[in-house]
C-alpha cells in the first residue's frame, strides 16, 4: 500500500501503514465475497447429497436384538422378530418377549417388550395383542442392563406392528414332540386334568389322553384385562388356540385373551365311594365324598409355609384327600372356611398311591361341594394306650408349655395338659400351626384340642394339625 | 414431496428462530419452551416439529451473532468472542465481523455434514471411551482452566515487590474467588428450589443472563461507546489459514462440549483454542461461532445419529418428548435440513446485518440500544422466571461484573456454577450440598 492510499474499509488515508491505523484492517489478505458464496455452494451440494441419502434410505431398518448392548441404554430402536413368550399383564402394561434368533444364545437375541398406558389400553381396544408366534415390528426405548437382560418400552400403540400367524391344528402330544411347532400358533383340543397356581399365573394341564401340555394363564389377564376368573374346571373339554412357548425346555401354551380358550363340554367323572377306591382306579379321575374328620396341615422343615392339606375322611382307614396348598388357595374364601373338621365334602380327584397308601388327590380347578357340620373325636383318657394315627380329643388345663427347637425357625410348642382326672398329657403344636394362632394358649388356661396321635421322643402325644383344632373352654 | 415439506418446516424454524435470537438474553431452551407451548396448543406432525426446532437452533447459532456484534449482549457461548466482534463494530467493521462469524458457522456446518456418514461409528467409539471417565474429565477441565489463567498486565508496574506480587495475583485471585462464589450459587440454585415449581425449568435463565448479558449491557450503557458509520463489506480481510484454523478449533471445541455433559460451548471453545493455539481476533471470531454452531446444532445432531441416540442439550430433550428418530432416513433428512437451514440463516445474517443493524447502530445511540437491550432482557427474565428470577438476575449480574472489573476469565462463572454437577457425577455433590445446608 502506498502513501496517501485510502483504506478500502474505513475510507481514510492509511499513510502506507498496514494494518490501517483507523480500522486495523490488514488489506494484504482478503477473502472475496465470491469465495464465501462458493463455500455456501459447497454446503448446498453436501445438503443435496444428504437429501439424496434420505430419499434412498429405507424408512424402516430394524436392528438385530443381539446387537443391542449396554451402550444403547435409553436409546430408541426398531426391532423385528417373533413373539416367543407372553403376553403378561400388569396394572398399566402388557409385556411379552421378542426374539429375532440373531444369536445362537437365545437370551442374547431376546428382548422383553413392555407397552404402557395409554398404548396398552389402545391395543386392548383394538384387540391387537401380540401373541406367541406373531411376527412383530416394534419401535421403542431400550433399557439394557446386560446383553442378556434388555427391555424395550413402547409408548405409542402405532409403534407396534403385528403380523398374526395363522394357527395350525395339532394335539398336546404333537406339540410336546414336534420341535418345529415351537413359537408357532396351534389349535389343540384336550381335557383339563389339573392346575398349578403360581404367584403370577395359573398353569392348567391339558391332556389328550396320552400327554399333558401346560397352558399358562397369567393372573394379570384375569385381574386387569378380563376382570373375571377364567372359570375352567377340571375335566372340562377345551379347544385352545395359543402360541407354543418354552419354559425351561418344556413346551408351554400361552394365550392372549380368554377368547382363545373355548369350553366344549365336560368329561363326567366316575362316582366312587371312598370305600370302593382300589388300586384298579389309580390314575383315574373320580368323584367322591366324605365327612372331614381332620384337616391336617403339612408344613416344611425349612419354613413356616403350609405345603398341603390332608383331609381325613369318614374313617381313619379310608383313603385321605390331598390338597396342595396352592390349589387350596384358589378356592373361594367361603369354601376355604368350610373345608374343616366336621364338614362334608364332595369333590373330583385323581386316585394315586403315596407312601404305599391309596389317596385321592384333589385336582384343580374346581369348587367342591361342602356342607358345614360337626365332628369331635372321642376324648382320650390316656394317649399312651391308644394307637398311633388315631384321632382323639384332649381336654384340660395347661400346666406347662415347653418348646422343641427347630433350628433357625420358631420352635414347636409342647403343652402339658392336665385332664380332669389329674393325668398330664402332651399336646404338640407344630411351629407353623402355633405361629398362625391369633391368640396362642397360655399356661393355666383350660383348652380342648383335637389331633392325631403321634410319637415324639418315644412318647405318644396329641399332634394338633390346624388352628381350628385348639380352642379355649 | 413430503420430504421437501419437512425442509420447509426447517426454514420456517429459521425465520422464527431469527426473530427470537436477535432478542438479547434469550437462550435456545427458551425457544424450546415456546415451541413446546405452541406444539401442545396446536399439535402437528412431530417430525416437522423437530425439524422446525433444528431450524430455530440453527438461526440462534447463526443469526444470533447479530446480538453479540451490534448489541453487545453475549451469552455463555459468545462471551469470549464479544470483545473482538465489538472491536470490529467500533472500527466500522461490524458487518465484516458478522460475515466472519457466519463463515465460522458455515464451516462448522460443512464439517458436521461431512462427518455424518461416519458419525454412527465415530461417536460410538467416543462414547465407549469417555463415558466411564466423565467425572474426572470434567473435574480435570475445571482444574486446567483455573490453573491456566495468566496474570494480566495492568499497564502500570508497581514500585514495590509486594505491589507487583499483588498486581500479578489480583486477577488470578479474583478468578478463583468468582469460581467459588459461582459454585456456592450453583449448589443453591441446582439443589434448592429457588424458582416456583411452575417455573423451575427456567431457573438457569436468570443465572446465565446475569453472568454474561447484563454485565456487558451495563458496561455499554456506562461507557457509551461511539459507534462509527459501518462500512459495506466487500469481503473479509483475513487469511484462509486463519479461517480454516479457527473453524477447525471451534468445531473441535463445540463438538467436545456437545458430546460431554455439562460442558458449554464457551468452555469447549477455550479448551480447543488452547489445544490448537488459536490466536488473533479473526480466529477467535471464526472459532467462536463455529464452536457455538457445533455445540448447539451438534448436540441436537447426536440425538439423531443412528445407534447412538445421545440426548444432549435442552432442544434434544424437548424433541425426545414428541419424536424419536427412527431410521437413517430420518438422520439424513436432519443432516440435509441442517445444511439448507444454515445457508438460509447465513443469508438472513448477511441481509439483516447489512440492511438493518449496521444502519440502526449508527443512527441510534449505542447507549439507547443498550438500554433497550437491557429492558428486553429484564422483560424476558420476568416473563420466564418471575420476580424471583429478577432477584437472581441481580445477584448473578453482580457476580458477572467481577471478571471484567478484575480482568479475569468469565468462564470461571460457568465452571463454578456447574461444578456441583461434576461433583454429583463423582458421587460427592450431595455430601457437600449437605455441608452447605443445601438439604
Amino acid at each position: 500500500m502506498k502513501k496517501n492510499e485510502i483504506c478500502p474499509v474505513c475510507g481514510k488515508e492509511t499513510e502506507g501503514k498496514v494494518p490501517c491505523p483507523h480500522c486495523l484492517t490488514d488489506t494484504t489478505r482478503k477473502i472475496r465475497l465470491l469465495y464465501l458464496w462458493v463455500i455456501c455452494v459447497i454446503l448446498a451440494v453436501l445438503g443435496v447429497g444428504a437429501f439424496l441419502m434420505h430419499v434412498k434410505a429405507s424408512g424402516e431398518e430394524p436392528i438385530s436384538i443381539s446387537q443391542i448392548d449396554t451402550w444403547m441404554d435409553y436409546s430408541h430402536n426398531l426391532i423385528e422378530g417373533t413373539v416367543t413368550s407372553g403376553p403378561l399383564y400388569g396394572r398399566n402394561y402388557i409385556s411379552f418377549s421378542v426374539s429375532d434368533f440373531s444369536s445362537t444364545d437365545p437370551e442374547i437375541s431376546t428382548i422383553e417388550v413392555r407397552v404402557y398406558s395409554p398404548a396398552f389400553e389402545e391395543l386392548l381396544m383394538e384387540r391387537r395383542i401380540p401373541r406367541v408366534g406373531d411376527r412383530v415390528k416394534i419401535f421403542g426405548q431400550t433399557r439394557v442392563l446386560s446383553e442378556r437382560d434388555k427391555m424395550m418400552t413402547v409408548s405409542l400403540a402405532s409403534d407396534i406392528k403385528i403380523q398374526p400367524l395363522s394357527p395350525v391344528v395339532s394335539t398336546p402330544s404333537d406339540v410336546l414332540r414336534n420341535v418345529a411347532l415351537l413359537y408357532k400358533r396351534v389349535t389343540i383340543e384336550g381335557v383339563v386334568t389339573s392346575m398349578r397356581a403360581l404367584g403370577s399365573a395359573n398353569i392348567y394341564y391339558i391332556s389328550d389322553g396320552s400327554s399333558e401340555i401346560q397352558l399358562y394363564v397369567p393372573l394379570g389377564l384375569e385381574v386387569y384385562v378380563e376382570k373375571r376368573p377364567l372359570g375352567l374346571e377340571v375335566l372340562d373339554r377345551v379347544r385352545i388356540t395359543g402360541g407354543v412357548s418354552s419354559y425351561k425346555g418344556t413346551p408351554q401354551l400361552m394365550v392372549g385373551l380368554f377368547s382363545d380358550i373355548e369350553v366344549l363340554g365336560k368329561e363326567e367323572p366316575k362316582l366312587v365311594r371312598l370305600s370302593e377306591i382300589s388300586e384298579n382306579l389309580i390314575g383315574s379321575y373320580i368323584q367322591t365324598s366324605g365327612k372331614i374328620t381332620l384337616s391336617e396341615a403339612v408344613g416344611t422343615t425349612t419354613s413356616l409355609k403350609i405345603t398341603r392339606r390332608i383331609l381325613w375322611l369318614d374313617d381313619v382307614n379310608m383313603p385321605k384327600a390331598y390338597i396342595e396348598e396352592e390349589i387350596f388357595q384358589t378356592l373361594p374364601p367361603e369354601t376355604k372356611r368350610l373345608v374343616r373338621r366336621g364338614s362334608s365334602i364332595e369333590f373330583v380327584g385323581k386316585v394315586e398311591k403315596r407312601e404305599g397308601k391309596l389317596v385321592v388327590t384333589f385336582v384343580g380347578p374346581q369348587i367342591p361341594n361342602v356342607l358345614e357340620g360337626e365332628f369331635l373325636p372321642p376324648i382320650a383318657e390316656n394317649l399312651q394306650t391308644l394307637e398311633v394315627d388315631i384321632l382323639a380329643t384332649v381336654a384340660g388345663r395347661i400346666v406347662e408349655i415347653s418348646t422343641r427347637e427347630k433350628g433357625l425357625l420358631p420352635p414347636d410348642r409342647i403343652l402339658m395338659v392336665e385332664s380332669p382326672s389329674g393325668l398330664v398329657q402332651k399336646v404338640l403344636i407344630p411351629n407353623f400351626v402355633y405361629e398362625r394362632l391369633p391368640d396362642p394358649p397360655r399356661a393355666g388356661e383350660n383348652i380342648n384340642t383335637v389331633g392325631k396321635i403321634s410319637v415324639v421322643g418315644g412318647e405318644k402325644v396329641l399332634h394338633v394339625c390346624s388352628i381350628e383344632d385348639i380352642w379355649r373352654v | 414431496m413430503e420430504s421437501l415439506a419437512y425442509l420447509l418446516w426447517g426454514m420456517l424454524g429459521v425465520l422464527a428462530g431469527s426473530c427470537l435470537s436477535i432478542l438479547p438474553g434469550l437462550h435456545p431452551l427458551n425457544f424450546a419452551g415456546l415451541a413446546v407451548v405452541i406444539y401442545i396448543a396446536y399439535p402437528f406432525n412431530p417430525l416437522a416439529f423437530s425439524l422446525f426446532l433444528i431450524g430455530m437452533l440453527v438461526a440462534y447459532s447463526v443469526v444470533g451473532i447479530i446480538t453479540t456484534t451490534y448489541m453487545g449482549s453475549p451469552d455463555d457461548s459468545t462471551f469470549y468472542m464479544v470483545f473482538p466482534n465489538q472491536k470490529y463494530l467500533l472500527y466500522g467493521r461490524g458487518e465484516e465481523a458478522c460475515l466472519l462469524s457466519g463463515l465460522g458457522a458455515i464451516g462448522a456446518a460443512i464439517l458436521l455434514v461431512a462427518i455424518s456418514p461416519a458419525a454412527p461409528y465415530l461417536f460410538q467409539v467416543f462414547r465407549r471411551l469417555t463415558t466411564p471417565h466423565f467425572a474426572w474429565i470434567l473435574i480435570g477441565v475445571v482444574v486446567y482452566l483455573l490453573m491456566s489463567e495468566w496474570p494480566k498486565d495492568w499497564g502500570s508496574r508497581k514500585k514495590t515487590r509486594l505491589g507487583r506480587l499483588a498486581d500479578g495475583w489480583s486477577s488470578l485471585v479474583a478468578g478463583i474467588f468468582v469460581f467459588f462464589l459461582s459454585m456456592i450459587l450453583g449448589f443453591i440454585v441446582l439443589n434448592v428450589p429457588v424458582m416456583p415449581p411452575d417455573r423451575a425449568f427456567q431457573n438457569i435463565l436468570p443465572v446465565f443472563v446475569g453472568f454474561f448479558a447484563m454485565p456487558w449491557v451495563l458496561m455499554n450503557i456506562f461507557s457509551n461507546p461511539k459507534v462509527p458509520e459501518q462500512s459495506k463489506s466487500t469481503g473479509i480481510y483475513a487469511g484462509w489459514q486463519e479461517v480454516a484454523h479457527g473453524t477447525m478449533a471451534g468445531f473441535l471445541g463445540g463438538t467436545f462440549a456437545a458430546f460431554q455433559p455439562v460442558i458449554t460451548a464457551g468452555v469447549g471453545g477455550v479448551l480447543a483454542g488452547h489445544a490448537t493455539s488459536t490466536r488473533g481476533d479473526t480466529s477467535f471470531m471464526v472459532s467462536g461461532s463455529a464452536g457455538r454452531f457445533a455445540y448447539y446444532v451438534g448436540a441436537f445432531f447426536l440425538f439423531w445419529v443412528p445407534l447412538l441416540h445421545l440426548t444432549r442439550g435442552g432442544m434434544a430433550w424437548v424433541t425426545s418428548m414428541v419424536y424419536q428418530p427412527r431410521s437413517s432416513s430420518d438422520f439424513w433428512l436432519l443432516v440435509a435440513t441442517i445444511a439448507f437451514t444454515t445457508l438460509f440463516a447465513f443469508i438472513l445474517l448477511v441481509l439483516l446485518s447489512r440492511f438493518v443493524f449496521s444502519k440502526m447502530v449508527t443512527r441510534i445511540s449505542y447507549r439507547k440500544i443498550s438500554i433497550v437491550a437491557m429492558m428486553i432482557i429484564l422483560a424476558i427474565v420476568f416473563i420466564f422466571a418471575g420476580a424471583t428470577g429478577l432477584l437472581l438476575l441481580v445477584i448473578t449480574t453482580g457476580l458477572g461484573l467481577i471478571p471484567p472489573m478484575f480482568r479475569t476469565r468469565r468462564l470461571n462463572l460457568v465452571l463454578g456454577f456447574f461444578f456441583p454437577i461434576f461433583l454429583n457425577m463423582a458421587g460427592l455433590g450431595e455430601q457437600i450440598a449437605c455441608w452447605l445446608g443445601g438439604y
